[in-house]
């Protein structure tokens, strides 16, 4: 079962994403073209979001947007935010930074 | 397990009513099937045609699930930069079900859309709070009944 989480900004590198869910989806032992079909949608719903993301932003809006792409083996969130958010952990440390 | 999608088969035949007795697979490989009876080619194509359909099927999904995603996205985003544009404040909620999964979208120049949370009514899950507040309260009734029946 592959399950991915992409998490996409506007300054995500769109390719290499994509890259890095072809590299699961074989460890996952996924199928040639089941994989081809998977990368192709999540390229471009990732592609899309990121456009959007990037023309709201530089016009002082927000975007906050998730898709699930599900099938038989394969579960891939993609989420994408206008603005970086961290976790409580990650809150914690950027304290503890300053 | 082999991959449907490349057992895009293109028969070569034999006779003119003879069932092939080998496939040539989009691979660039050729399987020789002349060692089954026909009627076992026969089924064996069938069930080949019946899968290249179903991949041809699902991937025509996917791609109507792709363009419908990216119309949304333009008529949302131009929505969001029109009225923004005018001075005024927006925040658009979508979500959206289909074939391969599930959208949520949340766009505008408000607070609210810049936490970027969907209430559970823009979501269209069901608010289960109102049920578990009556259940509570029916169950604290119930109680006070059985204290009182009891002190009688």
């Amino acid at each position: 079962m592959l399950r991915v989480s992409i998490r996409a900004t506007p300054e995500t590198d769109v390719d290499a994403e994509t890259d890095n869910l072809r590299g699961a989806a074989k460890s996952a032992g996924l199928e040639p073209g089941l994989i081809d079909r998977i990368v192709d949608e999540a390229h471009a719903v990732v592609r899309d979001f990121v456009d959007r993301g990037r023309e709201l932003k530089a016009l002082g809006s927000h975007m906050k947007a998730e898709r699930s792409i599900r099938g038989d083996g394969y579960e891939i969130r993609v989420s994408f935010d206008t603005v970086r958010r961290s976790g409580v952990l990650g809150r914690v440390l950027a304290a503890f930074r300053r | 397990m082999s991959d449907p999608r490349d057992r895009n088969v293109i028969p070569v035949p034999t006779a003119p009513s003879d069932a092939p007795t080998s496939i040539a697979l989009a691979t660039g490989q050729t399987v020789n099937l002349s060692f089954l009876t026909e009627a076992q080619r026969t089924a064996l194509l069938a069930d080949f045609m019946r899968d290249t359909l179903d991949v041809a099927k699902k991937a025509n999904e996917l791609h109507v699930d792709v363009m419908m995603l990216r119309n949304t996205l333009e008529v949302l985003a131009n929505t969001t930069e029109k009225i923004a544009q005018d001075g005024n404040s927006v925040t658009i909620t979508r979500v959206h079900n289909d074939a391969s999964g599930r959208t949520e979208i949340i766009m505008g120049n408000t607070e609210t859309a810049g936490k970027g949370r969907l209430t559970r009514t823009q979501t269209g899950d069901t608010n289960w709070t109102p049920y578990y507040i009556f259940a509570a309260i029916a169950a604290v009734v119930l109680i006070a009944l059985a204290i009182a029946a009891r002190g009688h």
